[in-house]
């Protein structure tokens, strides 16, 4: 049984006294799944996943991550195992070029010379964006600002990568984009943690979601079982996808209410009228 | 987010409505007043007035407050000065360059109450003022209005730099940036990549504010017109008259008499 | 009657790389008086840069190479100066951080009526009235820095309602705002519309709730316009949106209707006329 790559216990933070922003949390996450933070604006989403790197540390409780106390641990040495993509890429990018700002973060690690070279490079082929590679980021475009500040973090590799709204901004397509890249290190065993309000999303990629409301932890469950729980939703100020309440409302005619994709409602669409066609 | 560097506080105590021009007017004539003498009695005095008129405008517990903040310097102040200006006089202790003495350590005293009376002066105006109402009363004595306007968007713009730069350094944090450990010169090389975003962010944000301006329509050929005017009341003309008596007071005393160390 | 009129709009950023594609390529556009338009497109495909042609801030304050037309109200926006246009033209721009420079909410919405040389009364009024409308009267004089992310995109929009402008253009306005905020201002701005008049054009990367207003589509990408029309018919090609995504359910009725030929993807808006419509196709 292998051991949670992330532990939360009873983890707290106030930023003013008596105002707590999350409460007693508990939770825990294991190597190679894709996790997903759900919640209203304001739930406390944001706030938890910054104790997972370090920004913030816990006002009461404890965060292991990869079985060591984040206490014991500076934000630097943390980013080394979890990389937090933030929703500006404006907050980060500074470099004269693309090539510069991948490199920073190597830089950082301690990394030699000639192998930040050969990581930089692979990555801006493996991203697509190796004809930017010596333009400087604040000139391209935002979809393409996004991809590059995404780059700089997957670049440093971290066993944990977690995403603040990923595809809030981005049109489909580079929504897409950006997720291909993302689902692709899930596969090769790296834990992704994806925080968002965007439901859809977090219907179709996270096999599993912590419901945050109001700063408390309200489920920790498979994706499928929440967005069946209609009090769940309600309770949480949240509003499932438009395709899963369309199911909801057919199901008098035989139409199951987990459906979480496109591709799951036409094949009941055709179950239902009969199997064939 | 509270408003970090706005002092201002509500209220409607005389002071508060006192026009603003005039607060302004006796905030700078206070602090030359203060600035040009070094006499305790005359230090203590005013100390003791301010923070009567605090008192009578409901605001002496903050005053006394942002004060408390800045006893550690006007203790380091008394202290280097007593021990290091040579004056005539008996000489209590004399090594070296320490030379402390009655008239040093009076002279001490009343240095570091005068910083405390100027930042009570200060602290009294911003805290009855709000910042339109300043950069209205700056206009209104004869700041060109644009001047006005950017010492107003500058000040209005202060919270959000101040989140940017919060959210930069977060940032820049995520990629391994370490700000807290090494040499001095180490550390502020990694500022650089939080001073660069910075910087963008501003730029970035310039643009977009004066976009802003001309949308709404700042420069275009129509009469500005002014949704809040300052108006002198009578109470403010008196005011103003009683303040301008006390500095001409305070002009020939000066100048005749002198005010000695102690009176 | 058209109120805005773009004839052959091409157009270059000063310091744009060769590399790069110009921001605008012949675009040709015509928004009659009183249409709620929505204006669709990628993150970088010229939405902004098109908004900005309409305001003037194109050429007259970022400079870069423009050549085509572009006509508010019969005026060439080549030969006004942007605070002039001001007038008939409102804008609300995305970071509402950067529209906000005032010490409380009402002096925000009171400055651009001072640029207008209103009375005091009449700014009083107006103020009162734009505050209520977009529910931020209780925060008259709060400092904006101090509002919510979505309360300052209320009061930006409030800053451009105050003065009336002829057309009010929103560039993606609405995406601090949660669900039922939005929902609230695009009431409102049907609202103005129907009783003032006043043209609205909205940008969004997203088709959301907004489409359920609008009378008039147009989809843009690298710089083109790709379609331009009546949603309803824009939403019944497919071949349109291959680059661009409908909305979910819009894309669902598509693939279903490989299998029930008589739906109608175009009433898929919302989970209500979806479930009508799907309802009737299996019963056929």
């Amino acid at each position: 049984m292998p051991e949670p790559v992330i532990r939360l216990e009873a983890l707290s933070h106030a930023y003013e006294p008596q105002v707590p922003a999350i409460e007693a949390v508990t939770a825990e996450i294991w190597p190679g799944s894709i996790v997903g933070i759900i919640g209203h604006n304001g739930a406390g989403k944001t706030t938890l996943v910054k104790h997972l790197n370090g920004l913030l540390r816990p006002t009461s409780g404890t965060v292991w991550v990869d079985g060591q106390d984040s206490r014991t641990r500076t934000t630097a040495e943390l980013a080394r195992k979890v990389g937090l993509v933030f929703q500006n890429p404006d907050d980060q990018l500074f470099a004269g070029s693309c090539r510069e700002e991948l490199a920073f973060g190597l830089r950082n690690l301690g990394f030699k010379p000639d192998e930040i070279v050969r990581r930089s490079e692979a990555m801006l082929e493996q991203m697509g964006i190796e004809r930017w590679a010596d333009t400087p980021p604040a000139m391209l475009g935002y979809g393409q600002r996004r991809l590059v500040a995404l780059a700089s973090i997957l670049v440093m590799r971290p066993p944990v990568l977690v995403l603040d709204e990923p595809t809030a901004g981005l049109d489909a397509r580079s929504a897409s984009a950006l997720l291909a890249q993302v689902l692709s290190l899930a596969s090769s065993g790296h834990t992704i943690i994806l925080v968002t309000h965007d439901m859809a999303l977090a219907a179709e990629h996270c096999q599993r979601c912590l419901v945050m409301c109001r700063g408390r932890l309200l489920r920790d469950d498979a994706t499928r079982s929440i967005f069946s729980d209609n009090a769940l939703l309600a309770e949480a100020g949240l509003m499932a996808p438009p395709l899963i309440r369309l199911a909801r409302a057919l199901t008098d005619l035989g139409m199951p209410g987990d459906v979480l994709t496109n591709a799951e409602f036409s094949a009941a669409v055709t179950q239902l009228r009969g199997g064939t066609q | 987010m509270s408003a970090v560097f706005d002092l201002y506080q509500a209220g409607g105590s005389w002071l508060h409505r006192m026009d603003a021009r005039v607060k302004l007017v006796t905030a700078l004539l206070a602090s030359v007043v203060i600035l040009t003498q070094r006499n305790l009695w005359f230090t203590l005095a005013a100390l003791g007035l301010i923070l009567l008129v605090a008192a009578s405008a409901g605001i002496l517990a903050t005053v006394w407050r942002s004060l408390r903040l800045l006893w550690g310097v006007m203790a380091m102040i008394a202290l280097f000065t007593a021990l290091l200006t040579p004056l005539p006089g008996e000489a209590w202790l004399a090594l070296g360059p320490v030379h402390l003495s009655a008239a040093s350590l009076l002279l001490g005293v009343t240095l570091a109450l005068r910083i405390g009376a100027l930042a009570g002066v200060v602290l009294v105006w911003l805290i009855t003022t709000s910042q339109s109402a300043t950069t209205r009363s700056l206009v209104g004595l004869g700041l060109p209005y644009s001047w006005g306007m950017t010492l107003a968007m500058a000040l209005s713009q202060l919270p959000a730099l101040a989140d940017t730069y919060r959210r930069i350094s977060d940032a820049q944090k995520a990629r391994a940036l370490e700000l807290d450990r090494g040499a001095l010169l180490v550390r502020l090389r990694a500022l650089i990549p939080i001073a660069v975003a910075m910087v963008i962010a501003s730029l970035r944000s310039a643009e977009a504010l004066s976009r802003s301006l001309a949308s709404r329509g700042f420069g275009s050929h129509h009469r500005r017109s002014d949704w809040q005017p300052l108006c002198m009341r009578p109470s403010d003309w008196l005011v103003l008259g009683i303040l301008l008596a006390a500095f001409a007071g305070y002009l020939v005393w000066r100048c005749n008499w002198g005010l000695s160390l102690l009176g | 009657m058209a109120i805005i009129e773009v004839r052959g709009l091409s157009y270059r950023y000063p310091q744009a790389l060769d590399l790069q594609p110009p921001a605008l390529q012949e675009i040709d556009l015509t928004i009659e008086a009183g249409q709620i338009a929505v204006l669709a497109g990628a993150t970088g495909s010229g939405k902004t840069t098109l908004c900005l042609t309409l305001n003037g801030m194109i050429p007259h304050l970022v400079g870069g190479d423009l050549s085509g037309e572009v006509r508010i109200d019969g005026t060439d926006t080549s030969q006004i100066a942007p605070a002039d246009l001001a007038d008939v033209v409102g804008m609300v721009y995305q970071d509402a951080d950067s529209q906000l420079l005032s010490a409380s909410a009402a002096e925000e919405v009171a400055f651009g009526l001072e640029n207008l040389g209103l009375d005091r009364q009449e700014i009083s009024d107006r103020t009162s009235w734009v505050l209520d409308a977009v529910g931020l009267h209780d925060h008259w004089h709060v400092p904006p820095a101090q509002l919510s992310g979505g309360q300052k995109a209320r009061l930006t929009i409030a800053c451009a309602l105050a003065r009336r402008p002829r057309v009010l253009i929103l560039d993606e306005a609405l995406t601090s705002l949660d669900p039922a905020g939005r929902e609230a201002l695009l009431q409102l701005l049907r609202d103005i519309n129907r009783q003032q008049g006043t043209t609205v054009l909205m940008t969004v990367n997203k088709l959301d709730q907004e489409l359920a207003l609008a009378n008039r589509l147009i989809l843009i990408e690298s710089g083109r316009l790709l379609a331009q029309g009546e949603p309803r018919e824009l939403l019944s090609d497919p071949a349109l949106w291959s680059t661009f995504s409908a909305p979910t359910l819009v894309q669902l009725a598509w693939q279903l209707r490989k299998q029930l030929p008589a739906l109608q993807p175009a009433d898929w808006l919302d989970v209500a006329q979806a479930e009508r419509d799907l309802r009737g196709g299996l019963h056929a």
